[in-house]
Protein backbone atom coordinates (compact mmCIF):
# COMPACT_ATOMS: atom_id res chain seq x y z
CA UNK A 1 0.00 0.00 0.00
CA UNK A 2 2.73 2.45 1.01
CA UNK A 3 4.71 1.53 -2.12
CA UNK A 4 1.71 2.34 -4.33
CA UNK A 5 1.21 5.66 -2.55
CA UNK A 6 4.88 6.38 -3.13
CA UNK A 7 4.42 5.63 -6.84
CA UNK A 8 1.53 8.11 -6.87
CA UNK A 9 3.80 10.70 -5.23
CA UNK A 10 6.52 10.15 -7.83
CA UNK A 11 3.90 10.33 -10.59
CA UNK A 12 2.45 13.62 -9.35
CA UNK A 13 5.86 15.29 -9.19
CA UNK A 14 6.91 13.87 -12.56
CA UNK A 15 3.65 14.92 -14.24
CA UNK A 16 3.87 18.42 -12.80
CA UNK A 17 7.44 18.79 -14.06
CA UNK A 18 6.39 17.57 -17.52
CA UNK A 19 3.75 20.31 -17.51
CA UNK A 20 6.53 22.90 -17.39
CA UNK A 21 7.76 21.80 -20.81
CA UNK A 22 6.45 24.58 -23.02
CA UNK A 23 6.79 24.14 -26.75
CA UNK A 24 5.74 26.12 -29.82
CA UNK A 25 2.92 24.68 -31.98
CA UNK A 26 5.25 23.88 -34.89
CA UNK A 27 7.28 21.57 -32.65
CA UNK A 28 4.24 19.77 -31.29
CA UNK A 29 4.76 16.33 -32.94
CA UNK A 30 8.39 16.08 -31.80
CA UNK A 31 7.54 17.41 -28.34
CA UNK A 32 4.64 14.99 -27.91
CA UNK A 33 6.86 12.09 -28.96
CA UNK A 34 9.49 13.20 -26.45
CA UNK A 35 6.92 13.57 -23.66
CA UNK A 36 5.37 10.16 -24.37
CA UNK A 37 8.82 8.54 -24.54
CA UNK A 38 9.81 10.13 -21.23
CA UNK A 39 6.57 8.95 -19.60
CA UNK A 40 6.88 5.39 -20.93
CA UNK A 41 10.55 5.22 -19.90
CA UNK A 42 9.86 6.54 -16.40
CA UNK A 43 6.88 4.19 -16.08
CA UNK A 44 9.15 1.29 -17.02
CA UNK A 45 11.73 2.33 -14.46
CA UNK A 46 9.03 2.67 -11.81
CA UNK A 47 7.65 -0.80 -12.66
CA UNK A 48 11.18 -2.20 -12.33
CA UNK A 49 11.64 -0.44 -8.99
CA UNK A 50 8.36 -1.25 -7.26
CA UNK A 51 6.76 -3.98 -9.40
CA UNK A 52 4.10 -3.73 -12.09
CA UNK A 53 1.11 -3.86 -9.74
CA UNK A 54 2.41 -1.19 -7.37
CA UNK A 55 3.55 1.00 -10.27
CA UNK A 56 0.13 0.98 -11.95
CA UNK A 57 -0.97 4.27 -10.27
CA UNK A 58 2.20 6.01 -11.51
CA UNK A 59 1.11 6.78 -15.09
CA UNK A 60 -2.37 7.74 -13.89
CA UNK A 61 -0.92 10.17 -11.33
CA UNK A 62 1.46 11.49 -14.00
CA UNK A 63 -1.39 12.18 -16.43
CA UNK A 64 -3.55 13.77 -13.71
CA UNK A 65 -0.75 16.11 -12.62
CA UNK A 66 0.12 16.96 -16.23
CA UNK A 67 -3.52 17.73 -17.03
CA UNK A 68 -4.07 19.83 -13.89
CA UNK A 69 -0.86 21.79 -14.51
CA UNK A 70 -1.71 22.38 -18.16
CA UNK A 71 -5.24 23.52 -17.30
CA UNK A 72 -3.92 25.84 -14.60
CA UNK A 73 -1.40 27.47 -16.94
CA UNK A 74 -4.02 27.80 -19.68
CA UNK A 75 -6.37 29.51 -17.24
CA UNK A 76 -3.61 31.86 -16.10
CA UNK A 77 -2.84 32.79 -19.72
CA UNK A 78 -6.51 33.58 -20.29
CA UNK A 79 -6.68 35.76 -17.18
CA UNK A 80 -3.36 37.51 -17.70
CA UNK A 81 -2.69 37.89 -21.43
CA UNK A 82 0.56 39.62 -22.38
CA UNK A 83 0.11 43.20 -23.56
CA UNK A 84 1.74 42.34 -26.91
CA UNK A 85 -0.43 39.25 -27.43
CA UNK A 86 -2.89 39.62 -30.28
CA UNK B 1 0.35 -6.44 1.73
CA UNK B 2 1.72 -9.43 -0.16
CA UNK B 3 4.87 -7.43 -0.81
CA UNK B 4 5.22 -6.74 2.92
CA UNK B 5 4.92 -10.44 3.62
CA UNK B 6 7.52 -11.22 0.99
CA UNK B 7 10.09 -8.85 2.48
CA UNK B 8 12.82 -10.39 4.60
CA UNK B 9 12.49 -9.56 8.29
CA UNK B 10 15.58 -7.34 8.15
CA UNK B 11 13.93 -5.12 5.51
CA UNK B 12 10.67 -4.48 7.37
CA UNK B 13 10.95 -0.84 8.33
CA UNK B 14 9.95 0.60 11.67
CA UNK B 15 7.57 3.57 11.86
CA UNK B 16 10.48 5.85 12.76
CA UNK B 17 12.39 4.76 9.65
CA UNK B 18 9.34 5.41 7.48
CA UNK B 19 8.90 8.87 8.99
CA UNK B 20 12.58 9.54 8.39
CA UNK B 21 12.36 8.43 4.76
CA UNK B 22 9.26 10.59 4.28
CA UNK B 23 10.95 13.61 5.85
CA UNK B 24 14.03 13.09 3.67
CA UNK B 25 11.77 12.92 0.61
CA UNK B 26 10.00 16.11 1.71
CA UNK B 27 13.32 17.99 1.87
CA UNK B 28 14.30 16.69 -1.57
CA UNK B 29 10.86 17.57 -3.00
CA UNK B 30 11.03 21.07 -1.53
CA UNK B 31 14.47 21.54 -3.06
CA UNK B 32 13.35 20.18 -6.44
CA UNK B 33 10.71 22.91 -6.64
CA UNK B 34 13.25 25.46 -5.42
CA UNK B 35 15.71 24.50 -8.20
CA UNK B 36 12.91 24.54 -10.75
CA UNK B 37 11.79 27.99 -9.60
CA UNK B 38 15.25 29.58 -9.84
CA UNK B 39 16.33 28.03 -13.14
CA UNK B 40 17.81 30.61 -15.55
CA UNK B 41 16.57 29.34 -18.93
CA UNK B 42 13.42 27.80 -20.33
CA UNK B 43 12.87 24.24 -19.21
CA UNK B 44 14.25 21.53 -21.50
CA UNK B 45 13.16 17.90 -21.52
CA UNK B 46 16.73 16.88 -20.69
CA UNK B 47 16.49 18.97 -17.47
CA UNK B 48 13.44 16.99 -16.40
CA UNK B 49 15.09 13.66 -17.17
CA UNK B 50 18.18 14.73 -15.19
CA UNK B 51 16.00 15.81 -12.29
CA UNK B 52 14.10 12.53 -12.30
CA UNK B 53 17.42 10.70 -12.28
CA UNK B 54 18.49 12.72 -9.26
CA UNK B 55 15.34 12.16 -7.23
CA UNK B 56 15.00 8.47 -8.07
CA UNK B 57 18.61 7.61 -8.79
CA UNK B 58 21.22 5.28 -7.41
CA UNK B 59 21.94 7.31 -4.27
CA UNK B 60 18.30 7.21 -3.23
CA UNK B 61 18.01 3.50 -4.03
CA UNK B 62 21.07 2.84 -1.87
CA UNK B 63 19.27 4.49 1.05
CA UNK B 64 15.80 3.14 0.35
CA UNK B 65 15.83 -0.20 -1.48
CA UNK B 66 13.22 -0.69 -4.18
CA UNK B 67 9.97 -2.49 -3.34
CA UNK B 68 10.21 -1.53 0.32
CA UNK B 69 7.98 0.69 2.42
CA UNK B 70 10.91 3.08 2.84
CA UNK B 71 10.93 3.77 -0.90
CA UNK B 72 7.17 4.36 -0.77
CA UNK B 73 7.52 6.73 2.19
CA UNK B 74 10.23 8.60 0.28
CA UNK B 75 7.88 9.03 -2.70
CA UNK B 76 5.07 10.32 -0.50
CA UNK B 77 7.43 12.76 1.22
CA UNK B 78 8.80 13.89 -2.14
CA UNK B 79 5.35 14.88 -3.39
CA UNK B 80 4.47 16.47 -0.04
CA UNK B 81 7.56 18.71 0.01
CA UNK B 82 7.23 19.59 -3.68
CA UNK B 83 3.58 20.63 -3.54
CA UNK B 84 3.91 22.25 -0.11
CA UNK B 85 6.46 24.64 -1.63
CA UNK B 86 4.08 25.30 -4.51
CA UNK B 87 1.04 25.97 -2.33
CA UNK B 88 2.97 28.28 0.01
CA UNK B 89 4.29 30.11 -3.06
CA UNK B 90 0.75 30.52 -4.42
CA UNK B 91 -0.42 31.97 -1.10
CA UNK B 92 2.54 34.34 -0.79
CA UNK B 93 2.29 35.56 -4.40
CA UNK B 94 -1.43 36.24 -4.06
CA UNK B 95 -0.96 38.06 -0.75
CA UNK B 96 2.03 40.18 -1.81
CA UNK B 97 0.99 43.74 -2.74
CA UNK B 98 1.19 44.39 -6.49
CA UNK B 99 1.77 40.77 -7.42
CA UNK B 100 -0.74 38.55 -9.22
CA UNK B 101 -0.75 34.98 -10.41
CA UNK B 102 0.71 36.27 -13.71
CA UNK B 103 4.04 36.00 -11.87
CA UNK B 104 3.84 32.25 -12.45
CA UNK B 105 3.69 32.76 -16.21
CA UNK B 106 6.51 35.21 -16.87
CA UNK B 107 7.60 36.65 -13.54
CA UNK B 108 5.51 39.81 -13.83
CA UNK B 109 6.05 42.02 -10.78
CA UNK B 110 5.30 45.60 -9.75
CA UNK B 111 7.79 48.36 -10.53
CA UNK B 112 10.23 49.36 -7.81
CA UNK B 113 9.53 52.60 -5.96
CA UNK B 114 12.12 55.35 -5.52
CA UNK B 115 13.30 53.93 -2.21
CA UNK B 116 13.67 50.32 -3.40
CA UNK B 117 16.52 48.53 -5.15
CA UNK B 118 16.75 45.08 -6.67
CA UNK B 119 19.30 42.58 -5.43
CA UNK B 120 18.82 40.29 -8.43
CA UNK B 121 18.22 37.24 -6.33
CA UNK B 122 21.04 37.89 -3.84
CA UNK B 123 18.69 38.61 -0.97
CA UNK B 124 21.08 37.35 1.71
CA UNK B 125 24.27 39.02 0.47
CA UNK B 126 25.74 42.06 2.20
CA UNK B 127 24.50 45.35 0.83
CA UNK B 128 28.00 46.76 0.15
CA UNK B 129 28.85 43.70 -1.98
CA UNK B 130 25.67 44.10 -3.99
CA UNK B 131 26.29 47.79 -4.66
CA UNK B 132 29.96 47.34 -5.59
Amino acid sequence: MLVSLGAIGFGLVFGWLLGLYDFPPEKRPAAMAALISATVASGGVMAWLVGVAAAAPFPIATLVALWVHTQWRTELRKRHPKSNDS
Amino acid sequence: MLQEAAQPAAEVATMLQKIGAGAFGAVVGWYVYYINRWRKDDVQLSDIVTLIGAIGGAAVLALFPERTDLFGAYGIGLATGFFLYFFILVILVNKAPGFSSAWFLDGRAPKLTDTEVTTVGHGMERRDRIES
